[in-house]
Order: C-alpha cells, then structure tokens, then sequence
C-alpha cells in the first residue's frame, strides 16, 4: 500500500517533494505526546509548591488524584516512582468524592465538569492543589489551568484560590506562567 | 468501600524521554501533538455521539463536511456533481438536500429558510481549517433542536483566536486543477478577550465527464466538456470578550452542472449554480449562580440560491432558478443544577423568516415562470431534564413544543432515555423519541407549469420519525471503547415527491411511511505512542411499509477504518482510511457496492511553523457510482478516480 503511495507521489509531485522531505531540521526536538507532557506539568507543579506545615500525609506518600475516566490517567500514572520533597508520589482514582482530601493535587478535565461544583464544595478549602485541564472549568476555581497555545503547553494561575488553599507557589511557577490572576 | 484507590505502577512502554525529569522551562518549549480525547461524557449522552477533531481533519486530508461524515459510523454521502447529500441508517432520500439534518455551526441553526438545506459540500459556509470540532448526533434532535433534527444534528464547532495565535498561511494543490489558499489570523490578549479573521479562496476545474445517456455526435459523444468546475470563496471572523462572542462568516459558492440535471441541454458552458450565504451570531453568557448559566442568542441569516439552466426550446433559452431566504431571531437557554440530582435544560427560541422568495424566468426573451414571496414565524420552547435516579442510573427526558407560522402546524417532541452505568467501563443506554420536519417552502409553494414543470402543494404537513435505540458503550481502558447499537426509526407521512396522473405535473406528498431497523458496531482505541484507530460496521435494511421495496439509496452494508498513526522516528504521521458502502438500489435499477481507500502523509513540524501533507484519494483507482435523482437522466453519476492534493501550510 505505502509503495503504490510513493510510487504515485513521485509521479504526481516530482522533484518538490523530496526537496521538502531533504530540508534540514537542525536541533528540532520532535513533538510529544499531549498527555505525557500534561503530566510532567503536573509533576513540575507539585515540585513547586509549599503545604501548609499541618498537612497530612497518610503513609507519607503525596496523593494525585484523578478521575478514573481521565484520558490523562495512564500518563499520570507514570508519576508514581516519582519523589516530590522527599516523599513518594502516590497517583490514585478519585472515583466518589468522600476521600477528597486524602489528595494533595486533583487533577481534573473535561470528565468532572458535572461534579466540579461537586468537588469544590466538597474542598472548602482545603489545601489541594487543583489543576484542571478543561475549558469549561478553566478557571473557575481551579489553582492552574493547563492549555494548548500554538501547539504549546502554556498554564494560567489563579494565586487567590492558592491562597484560600493555604498554598504558596514559586515565584518561578508565577513568573513562568501565562497569566496571573 | 474506598472509592480513591492506588493505581498499580504501570509498566510504561513510552520509548520517549522521561518528560517529567526535565526542567519546566524547557517543557514550556515543547511541541504537542494532541491526542484524540473521547470528550466530555460522550458515555452520558443521551445518544451515541461520533466526534471527529481538527487532528483527525489533517490526519486524513479531509476536505469538506461530507467526508468528515462519510467516516462516521452508519452515515454514508451521495455527490451527484452539484452538491453532497447525506445518508444516515438507511436513508438517503433522492432530491433530498438534507433536510432531514439539523446543521449547526457553534450551536446556530444553518439550514436556509426556503430549502431547509443542509450544506456539507464545498458550498458549507466555513473552510475546513477553521473547525475545531465535529459532532453527530444520531437519532431524533427534534426534542430540543426543533424541525429539521429528524435523523440526526451535526455540530460544527470552530477554531477560537487561541488556537491560531498569531497569523497563518496555507496553500493546496491537487488534481484537475485544484488549488487553494487561506490566510488566517488569531489573537488572545492578556484580558481573555480573542479574535480570529479567516479567509480563503477554492478552485477546481474539475475533469472533462462523459455520459453514455448522452453519446450522440448532437451532444458532443456524451463529454462534458470543463463544465465540473468548482469555485469558493469563504469568510470568518470571530471574536468574544468576557461573557460576549460574536461570529460573521460569508460564503459564495459557483459550481459548473456537468449532468444536463433537469431535463437541461447538455454540454452547455452556461449550466451553473450559485450558492452564497451569511450568517451574524452574538451570544452572551451569563453565570447567573454558581449551578446556573443563561445563555441569549441573536442571529441573522441569509442564503441565495442562483441556477442558471439551458433548455433549447427552441431556440436555446437561459433560464434563472433560485431562491432568496433571510431570516433573524433570538434563543434563550438556561442550564441549572440547583435541584440537587438535576440538570435542567430550559429554553425558547423565535425566529422570523421575513424573506422566503422563490423565483424563475427566462432570460431572453423574458417570461416570468415564478415569482413567490413568502414570510413565516417558526416558534419552539423546550425543556429537558437530567436526573440521576440512583448512582450509576440517569433518566434523560425533554421535550419541545414546536409551531411553525406556514403550515399552521404545532408539534411536541418528546424523547427520553435511559443511561445506566453498569460499571466503570460498561454503560447501557435505552433511548427512544421523535422528530418531525415541517415542509420547507420549496416543497409548500415552488410551482412552474408545463410540460415536465412542478405545482404547488400549500396543503402538505409535517413528517416525523419515530425511533427507539439500545446501545451499550464498553471502555475497557480509557484508551478504548467499543459501542454497539441496534436501532429501529418508523417515518410517516414522508414528503415525497411524486407524479401526479392527472396532468403529469411533479408534486410534493405526504404519502410514504417507511421503516428502517439496523445494528451498528464501533471500536475505537488511542496508543500512548499517538497511534488512533476508530472502525466500524453497519447493518441496515430501510423498506416502504406499503409496498415492501427496499428504499432507493439504502445501503445494507457500511464499513469504516480509519488509522492515524505516527511513522517512527520521522516526525510525520500517517492517516489510512478504507471505507465500504454496499450495493444500493437507484430509481431504475442498482449501483454496484465498493471499497474506498485514502492516504494521507502529514508532518506537523518540518521545520518551526511549516506543515505539509499529502493525500491520496481513492488510492486503487476504483470506479463507482453514486444514485442520480429524478432529475438526472442518469440513472448512477460516476465518481472520481485516483486523485491527490498536496498541502503546505505555515504559522508565522
């Protein structure tokens, strides 16, 4: 099949393409996959985050939760050998809300929009470090949005609800982010 | 019961570079490709939903709605060299111009106020490279979208200024003369507020056709000489601050008629139509509390339909078809979840339809054939209910009253269904309901006597569907889904156009009802290295109850195969397409079944902002045939063979 593809491609485009295919691409990185690199965001962010000193960690791992719906849950789960501060990086399925604030980052998108109102309420506060990867939720309480410009992750901060969360974020977290709130 | 459990390390197979081991900085500076994400509870829908994103459109080369369509499960698309129609579960009625879909673009009805129709070809009001998003909605839509949403509502969702920007290039070439080009340009500022301006411009000369039905030295041995030319022209502009949005976009459209359809004189360079429409949308959204969000619309339409026909009568005459339609209105919508266990859908929506002109004449000498000037009101109210039953069990009902001013008609559409999710990967779904179409102005009022020449039926009412669907949606991972439907829709009163004995005139009816059952199977699966396979089979039969005939158009078989899949350690992507529609009963006899395959090669980054694709259609080289409609002399109007395009495209 893809050599019937040449074939007729040679016949039809003649010397163009191979020009275009010979370009030199120096020092390109190739692109990543969305959701690894949505991850490794999430990583970066708790790595620069301060809890509050009375924070709890049960086992003494710090919890990522996110929804077991999640297109994003394979590649979270990746995070899980991972050390943040210290501790080892436990990523769990957040399937109900009852042990809400058993995590220490929430992770959610397009799958929790019904609940989102949900999980706030139930949050109250909390210090949880809530970062949505959704248009909808966007900034509607959430501490980061995460978003896709120019084929770029790019993330938004909303430092009044890291506040109300009891959470301080670096200086090189706000300085790096694409907008501040 | 814990419901937060840990997930077990899983052993990840990506070969790639450990993403989260470097720095932020240097993440910031990555290019993303985005995988297809199976949106927003697709499995609480009250309807198993295909969505379709801006990646699978460059993956596969895609060029208009129609094959976007076309790849879906259980549709299939018609194109007899003027426009493109499409089928859905077995039904693709001749002459139809789809409107038993319900077009929306963001949300805003599409279908013009004189045909109803729905524009899937290259008369589609938007270039491709502005869509974000395509959704199909299969089954009855009528329960909240009002007329028209009878088979199902097809959702174009467009690009914001985000995702462009900046400025954008793109150039295309391909065969029979075709070359494209677009320039695009979107902002996001600071304050949240975006705006995007598109334009871009289309031709083909398209192919010299022959026609056996037509080889006699008197009409050129059946060639149609540079008469399947194709040119557009489309406009967009958008833009939204705070709670605000507006969109503008504007379209003209001149496509050359190679067929002789209605009873023209063959291989005239004149034969033509000519399709231009505009559309003004502004929306405001108010967060009105926490768990409530009103949404208030104003739009303005318009679409102009110009056909220049041939017909030696003698002495060789150009006749004038077309139509003006305008219309303006308004729609309200509130979302809430205030009661707990409830998401209430409520709304209202009017709109005036102030111009519904249809004319025909003569060129010269001057005979005016028709001159009809209407006006109409179409009035809908809505409401619809989520309600969560017990964990796992969600009812979803509404309803929509429906009044429409031209045939004094009102109707209720109810539709209900029954979601239970099973477990985390299984969700059954029982959904039945109704829609109906009232008849266009076309059909109510269109009247041109003589020989071969139409009336009027001002008595026709609406038609409506009834249908009733299982499904059940498996995922067994996030990464995939399997679903599979058996349904069963029931038409009555079916506007058909029919002779009518007395004098010999073409007249619309209510006379059919008409059956189609059916079973339809989908699997969808994403792996992490990017790859996207979506494939699926339909089973349909579609008979009239009356007389027991199989309908014309109605395929038994469709299979769909679309693979998207990154070429290692190259950068580029490949998107393999192979669909089947089965053998298909014409108006006078059957069109054989085929196999078409697609190719295409994209790269996203050949170098920073620089995009190139190739594509390969119909890349066997196979010859078929799509069913004409009475008025073609042709009974089956060949497609086109092998062709290709090559796609360049730049952001600055």
């Amino acid at each position: 099949m893809s050599g019937l593809f040449i074939a007729t491609l040679r016949r039809t485009v003649g010397r163009l393409m191979p020009a275009l295919l010979l370009l030199p691409l120096p020092g390109m990185a190739e692109p990543v996959p969305e959701y690894e690199l949505k991850a490794a965001f999430v990583y970066n962010f708790a790595l620069f985050t301060e809890w509050p000193s009375d924070t709890a960690y049960e086992g003494g791992t710090l919890n990522i939760c996110v929804n077991p719906g999640s297109a994003l849950r394979h590649a979270l789960a990746g995070l899980n050998e991972k050390a943040v501060k210290g501790r080892r990086v436990s990523v769990r399925h957040l399937a109900a809300l009852d042990t809400l604030r058993a995590c220490h980052v929430l992770f959610v998108d397009g799958n929790d929009r019904e609940r989102w109102v949900q999980i706030k309420k139930g949050l109250g506060g909390a210090s949880v470090l809530t970062v949505s990867d959704d248009d909808e939720i966007g900034h509607d309480g959430s501490i980061i949005a995460l978003g896709v410009d120019n084929k770029r992750v790019v993330f938004d901060v909303d430092t009044r609800a890291a506040r109300q969360a009891r959470l301080v974020l670096s200086s090189k977290l706000l300085r790096l982010a694409r907008t501040v709130q | 019961m814990t419901s937060a459990f840990v997930i077990p390390g899983i052993a990840r197979s990506t070969a790639g570079p450990d993403l989260a081991g470097l720095p932020i900085e240097q993440l910031l500076t990555l290019e993303v490709y985005s995988a297809s994400k199976f949106t927003q509870k697709v499995s609480e829908a009250p309807s198993a939903v295909s969505v379709v994103t801006a990646a699978d459109i460059r993956a596969f080369g895609w060029r208009t709605v129609a094959d976007i369509l076309r790849s879906m499960r259980g549709l299939y698309v018609s194109n007899d060299r003027n426009y493109a129609y499409l089928g859905a579960r077995g039904f693709l009625r001749p002459g139809d111009y789809n409107t038993r879909f319900l077009l929306l673009v963001d949300g805003n009805r599409n279908n013009d106020a004189v045909f109803d129709q729905a524009s899937i070809g290259t008369e589609f009001v938007l270039d491709i490279d502005m869509i974000e998003r395509v959704e199909f909605v299969p089954g009855p839509g009528s329960s909240i979208y009002g007329a028209n949403a009878f088979f199902g509502v097809i959702n174009i969702i467009t690009k914001n200024g985000r995702d462009l920007s900046g400025p954008q290039a793109s150039v295309e070439y391909g065969s029979h003369g075709m070359r494209e080009a677009r320039a695009s340009y979107g902002m996001r500022h600071d304050g949240g507020a975006e705006w995007l301006f598109s334009a871009s411009s289309y031709r083909e000369d398209g192919p010299d056709l022959y026609f056996p039905e037509f080889d006699t030295p008197a009409t050129n041995n059946g060639v149609a000489r540079r008469l399947d030319h194709d040119r557009a022209q489309n406009l967009l502009l958008k833009g939204a601050a705070g709670a605000w949005s507006v969109s503008l976009a504007h379209s003209e459209r001149t496509k050359g008629i190679p067929t002789a359809s209605y009873s023209q004189t063959f291989n005239d360079p004149r034969a033509r139509t000519v399709d231009i429409q505009s559309f003004v949308d502004a929306s405001h959204r108010a967060q009105l509390a926490a768990d409530a969000q009103l949404t208030t619309r104003l739009f303005w339409g318009r679409y102009d339909y110009t056909g220049d026909y041939v017909y030696d009568y003698p002495p060789l005459t150009l006749n004038h078809d077309g139509s003006h339609s305008s219309w303006w209105g308004a729609e309200s919508r509130l979302v809430t979840t205030r009661i707990a266990g409830h998401k209430l859908v409520m709304g209202a929506e009017v709109q005036r339809d102030y111009r519904r002109h249809q004319f025909n004449f003569d060129a010269d000498p001057f005979v005016s054939r028709l001159d009809d000037r209407r006006a109409g009101n179409r009035f809908g109210v809505y409401l619809q209910d989520e309600f969560t039953l017990r964990p796992g069990l969600l009812l979803n009902a509404g309803a929509r009253y429906d009044r429409s001013s031209s045939t004094g008609d009102s109707s209720v559409n109810p539709r209900v269904a029954l979601i239970h999710k099973a477990s985390e990967a299984t969700t059954y779904k029982a959904m039945a309901g109704t829609a109906f179409r009232a008849p266009n102005a076309y059909e109510l009022y269109y009247e041109m006597l003589g020989t071969g020449g139409q009336k009027s039926n001002p008595g026709l009412k609406a038609e409506r569907i009834r249908t009733q669907e299982l499904s059940v949606e498996h995922a067994a991972s996030p990464e995939s889904r399997l679903t599979a439907s058996v349904f069963r829709n029931t038409v009555s009163n079916l506007i058909t156009q029919t002779t009518d004995p007395a004098d010999g005139l073409l007249v619309f009816r209510n006379l059919n009802r008409a059956r189609a059952y059916g079973i339809e199977l989908e699997w969808e699966r994403a792996w992490t290295g990017g790859a996207r396979l979506r494939t699926s089979y339909s089973w349909q039969r579609a008979k009239d109850v009356g007389s027991g005939a199989l309908l014309v158009n109605s395929p038994r078989h469709l299979a769909k195969f679309n693979l998207s899949a990154p070429v290692p350690g190259t950068g580029w992507r490949s998107g393999a397409e192979a669909s089947y529609v089965g053998r298909r009963g014409t108006l006078q006899g059957e069109t054989g079944g085929y196999w078409l395959a697609n190719l295409t090669l994209s790269a996203i980054r050949l170098a920073p902002g620089l995009e190139l694709s190739a594509s390969i259609y119909n890349l066997f080289d196979r010859r078929y045939a799509d069913p004409g409609s009475e008025e073609h002399v042709q009974d089956a109007i060949v497609q086109n063979g092998r062709t290709f395009r090559l796609k360049l495209g730049y952001a600055f």
